[in-house]
């Protein structure tokens, strides 16, 4: 099941808290989709250090969306996430 | 979609590496508040004396510089997610060569020494110019952020010009006849390096900056594309124009252009700070608020011709040093949690807690080392116009407010180092 996280509004390094709070606490088999005004470089070296596979898409200038989920879901996005 | 496959943390430089810059920095500016207070009578009378001379070098390479390029190392992966731009022995090896070289340059400025100035100055040149072929090289193997790809690539090139124009310039003092420069490249020197080097930074960081870490909509985005092309356009027709000898329209061209540009910089950069989403009395917002007032300032100044050294003070200590500074107390405690960060999740070790943003550099310290550098701003600005005896104090709080900055970044370093320690030990 997909779980959304908006971090759109919040100041650094609010976000990637928040995000690697929600990691921390996803229940197996689902996965999260974030919703954020920048993209998160930093984040993803954290990811791939946690066995995390993530896909981003621009959705306007100011707004991302970032699917993660976790490497053993397979290295292609989760069936009925946003980004399949 | 985004290609982000490439990335890890090992494109971000260590922690050491941006901070080597950074340590470095407050000596400088506490080297150049000491040399206004040994010879406040005259210090800023005029551009040209050896005092104002050597504390322009040691403000303008040692402090500034030093933090834009230990800044830029950091932002370059964060921001466009460009490689890793030098390895830290490299770092470790241009700290040296900038600092050094500052030092030497500075001291041979001050003494009327001309082997000090080159050895100075060839230490500086050689450092720049490896750090600018090296963003250079990162900034075209990246594909993030086009706008501020090109803001970063012109003052790089910006700073490419200055530093050639700089060498001609001491070869020129020293009496080296074929640099074909004289003393009056002087201001096209200065024009590459702070409207060039320092406002094409500036303006391609804020438009990321500014929304990044106080929720502020972008600056208009018109005006940041338009600006970076307009300033380098300006300041290829200034230096085509002290080539072929029309000097003369140096004076007028110029404040029209840091009006025009700057000043729309500044309006723009206050508007969006009214705009942003999370309202809160933050010292970091005063620095840019201070930057921003004295840009504004410094063209007037330059309008009403005031004495030339008036808007040196503004342009270098007003708008440089507090933009910078700002910058540092924003990414010197976000640097040290993310990488504290980074190391936690790699080693898995949930249970260590970490200190917030404000642990590593509290706002109390920020808002003292704002006051105190507002006030050197105030005094040496006074004094520089009105000849007032206020340099002496000016000089001393300049000294004072590197002191305070010191110790803020320091206490950071020992904040990150004593964590570091506890999440490397077993658990």
């Amino acid at each position: 099941m997909e779980r959304v996280l908006d971090v759109s509004t919040l100041e650094p390094p609010e976000p990637l808290e928040r995000i690697l709070d929600a990691l921390a606490d996803l229940p197996d088999g689902d996965w999260l989709n974030v919703l954020h005004r920048r993209e998160p470089h930093p984040l993803y070296g954290m990811l791939r250090d946690m066995d995390y596979h993530w896909r981003t898409t621009a959705r306007g200038p100011n707004r991302f969306e970032i699917l993660i989920w976790p490497a053993d879901l397979g290295a292609e996005p989760p069936s009925g996430s946003g980004s399949c | 979609m985004l290609n982000t496959s490439g990335l890890s943390l090992a494109n971000t430089p260590p922690y050491s590496v941006p901070l080597g810059f950074f340590l470095m920095a407050p000596l400088f500016a506490l080297v150049a508040g000491v040399l206004l207070m040994t010879a406040p009578e005259y210090a800023l009378t005029s551009r040209w004396t050896p005092t104002v001379l050597a504390t322009t070098h040691l403000l303008v390479l040692g402090f500034i510089t030093s933090i834009m390029c230990g800044s830029l190392l950091q932002i370059l992966p964060v921001l466009i997610g460009t490689r890793r731009v030098v390895t830290a022995r490299t770092a470790g090896t241009m700290v040296v060569m900038l600092g050094g070289g500052t030092a030497l340059l500075s001291a041979g400025l001050l003494l009327t020494h001309g082997p000090l100035s080159w050895v100075g100055a060839a230490l500086c040149v050689g450092m720049l110019l490896a750090f600018a072929f090296e963003v250079i090289r990162a900034l075209a193997a990246s594909s993030g952020l086009r706008r501020i790809r090109w803001s970063v690539a012109l003052a790089v090139f910006a700073l490419i010009v200055t530093v050639f124009m700089g060498a001609m310039l001491i070869g020129s003092r020293s009496g080296w006849p074929a640099s074909g420069v004289d003393k009056s490249w002087t201001d096209v020197h200065l024009a590459w390096g702070l409207a060039g080097w320092m406002g094409l930074l500036l303006i391609g960081v804020a438009g990321e900056l500014l929304p990044m870490f106080y929720l502020s909509p972008p600056p208009a985005q018109w005006l940041m594309r338009a600006l970076p092309w307009a300033i380098t356009g300006l300041l290829l027709s200034l230096s085509w124009m002290a080539w072929i000898g029309e000097a003369v329209a140096l004076p007028v061209v110029l404040p029209i252009g840091l009006l025009l540009s700057f000043g729309g910089f500044a309006i723009a950069g206050f508007v969006s700070q009214l705009k942003r989403r999370r309202p809160r009395r933050d010292p970091t917002l005063g620095f840019w608020w201070l930057g921003q007032a004295s840009i504004l300032l410094a063209a007037v100044a330059w309008l009403m011709q005031a004495p030339v050294v008036l808007t040196g003070v503004l342009l270098i200590v007003g708008a440089g040093m507090s933009f910078t500074c700002g910058t540092l107390f924003k990414i010197v405690p976000f640097l040290s949690w993310y990488h504290l960060q980074a190391t936690k999740v790699k080693r898995r070790r949930t249970d260590v807690k970490l200190p917030t943003m404000q642990g590593f550099i509290g706002d109390t310290v920020a808002h003292w080392q704002l006051a105190i550098h507002t006030a050197a701003t105030a005094l040496l600005a006074i004094g520089a116009w009105l000849h007032a005896p206020t340099v002496w104090t000016g000089g001393l709080l300049l000294a004072g407010s590197a002191l305070l900055l010191w110790y803020a970044l320091l206490h950071a370093a020992w904040r990150y180092r004593r964590v570091a320690r506890t999440l490397t030990r077993a658990a």
